[in-house]
């Protein structure tokens, strides 16, 4: 067995475990899908550990990698969350949300041999990648949520769950936005010592503004009993436009890759 | 609110806008145009109105998301106004002295000093992996990394011998043929690291001299010079960027003071926070 085959196997695995765990909580069996969550994310752990051993220093470079990180975050997220503010309903969005990025994995290169470039070398690359990869995390739980919120209120008429839903998605991305702007804001302050340039306007970074400004309608939006009725579709908007920051500007080669062609 | 929100909607529909590839190139002219600028005072004197209003200096955590805001926006603009920027290409060598330096448009910018650039080098990490192709198009197959162990990430039978991947010196091999006929490719090796060493001379100083990385650019007189690239096809030269940015300082405290805002606007509650 190859190392690329064993972090398949390993990441069939996390898929595998966080998908059952997902089915298990929505059908209720609690003891089924707690170990079967607990075997997803040692398997997610592993592969970062491989991932992490494989290219000596920490694997936040590359879009496999990142989305690696990204399926790791959301358990001890989550772990969080309940422990502060009783969103352990949440859980069966976490799982969901854990599996979306290690699906993801399965379809990417894995550039096992990735190595950081000049630029790459500065104190601001892992503060600024982790601090995107926990508010992508947190962001899309609120996003899995909603929709599930909006698919019980739509077809089931199910209003208390879509009141309970607009709390839990407010006080997840309270959680999540400082972590967005310190992401977008630090990779200003990074840029500014790498190429002397606090903004380029390349695609990821005018994206990522595009996701932010979103978000801060959002919030703008919850302020006023006029204005209300915007903040879910600005919250889904945002998350659109953060699906086109993270993964879109770099799967599709008309978006151009810009200064951040290498991840 | 509506007023906020009309107006976030707006600058959302200029970031698309230069956001959105036209003929394959994404028209980012237009967050130069006076429309956006105008746009972006807007944005800023909405949160100087914001700060001012009633009772809001009861809660820090909205001024100063607020203030960076503006302080981001003020320093943006006096380095539009009064900022100078130059990005150039000089070949190491201490003769190459230069005292002005070239601006996109064909003029140039006067330094007050003289520069050269009088070392230069360069190290690369080993190589990562092999391109693997396959006979009879020798079609691109995968990548084939090499393992900590030097080892080929390969299956044991396809394992090529220690000998046949590198020579005596331990220079990996830039191709070779596996047993089942499909032949390896080495990929270039990434830059790990690069250096240029730049001297200033003043007529009313001793020259100074100070070494310049990727993520450590050099300041003197007021001017921060970066290293971009380095290239040594046909002969040894480096790329600079060099800036002289007024409102350098009032960016990076706005965005410390932006960060700390937001921070604290959302994670302290409010109750706490007054």
């Amino acid at each position: 067995m190859t190392a690329n085959d064993l972090v398949t196997a390993l990441i069939v695995t996390a898929c595998l475990g966080y998908g059952l765990c997902f089915v298990s909580l929505l059908g209720g069996c609690k003891w089924v899908a707690r170990p079967l969550g607990i075997a997803a994310w040692a398997a997610n752990l592993a592969v970062f550990v491989l991932n992490w051993r494989h290219v000596g220093h920490p694997p936040f470079g590359s879009m496999y990698q990142v989305q690696v990180v990204l399926g790791l975050c959301f358990l001890p997220l989550f772990l969080i969350l309940r422990q502060g503010g009783g969103f352990g309903w949440l859980a069966p969005h976490f799982s969901m949300a854990s599996c979306l990025p290690m699906i993801g994995t399965l379809f990417m290169e894995r550039d096992l041999g990735w190595k950081r470039m000049p630029a790459l070398q500065s104190p601001w690359f892992v503060p600024h990648v982790f601090s995107y990869m926990v508010s992508y995390a947190l962001l899309t739980v609120a996003f899995v949520a909603l929709v599930y919120g909006l698919f019980r209120h739509s077809f089931l008429s199910d209003d208390t769950v879509l009141e309970r839903t607009r709390k839990a998605i407010y006080a997840v991305t309270r959680l999540a936005f400082p972590l967005l702007t310190f992401g977008l804001l630090s990779g200003a302050l990074w840029a500014e010592e790498a190429w002397g340039a606090y903004w380029s306007w390349d695609p990821k970074e005018t994206w990522s503004l595009i996701t932010w400004t979103l978000y801060l309608v959002y919030f703008h939006a919850r302020l006023s009993r006029r204005t209300r009725r915007y903040e879910l579709a600005a919250h889904l908007l945002a998350f659109v436009a953060l699906v086109t920051t993270f993964v879109l500007v770099n799967l599709l080669p008309k978006f151009g890759g810009g200064m951040h062609s290498y991840t | 609110m509506a007023f906020v929100i009309y107006i976030l909607s707006v600058l959302v529909l200029f970031f698309l806008a230069g956001a959105v590839p036209v003929h394959g190139v994404p028209p980012t002219e237009i967050f130069r145009s006076p429309v956006f600028i105008a746009l972006m005072g807007t944005v800023c004197g909405g949160c100087v109105v914001a700060i001012g209003m009633r009772r809001r200096w009861q809660r820090p955590g909205f001024v100063l998301c607020h203030l960076g805001v503006v302080l981001v926006c003020v320093g943006a603009l006096v380095g539009y106004g009064w900022g100078k920027q130059s990005g150039f290409r000089t070949p190491v060598s201490a003769e190459h002295a230069t005292d002005a330096l070239p601006r996109a448009d064909g003029t140039s910018i006067p330094l007050g000093f003289q520069l050269a650039v009088v070392a230069a080098k360069a190290d690369y990490y080993p190589p990562k992996a092999y391109n693997m192709f396959a006979p009879p198009e020798y079609d691109f197959v995968r990548e084939v990394a090499i393992l900590p162990d030097d080892t080929l990430d390969l299956p044991p039978e396809l394992q090529p011998a220690p000998d046949a991947l590198r020579d005596e010196k331990g220079k990996w091999s830039s191709h070779t043929v596996l047993s089942n006929g499909n032949m390896l490719q080495i990929v270039p090796p990434t830059a790990k690291y690069y250096e240029a060493t730049l001297r200033f001379m003043h007529d009313d100083a001793a020259s100074d001299t100070r070494v310049t990385k990727v993520n450590h650019p050099v300041t003197y007189r007021g001017w921060r010079f970066y290293l971009m690239d380095y290239s040594t096809d046909p002969y040894l030269t480096v790329s600079l960027s060099a800036r002289h940015d007024p409102g350098r300082l009032w960016v990076i405290v706005g965005i410390w003071v932006l960060i700390v805002g937001t921070a604290w606007l959302c994670w302290i509650p409010r109750r706490q926070a007054a």
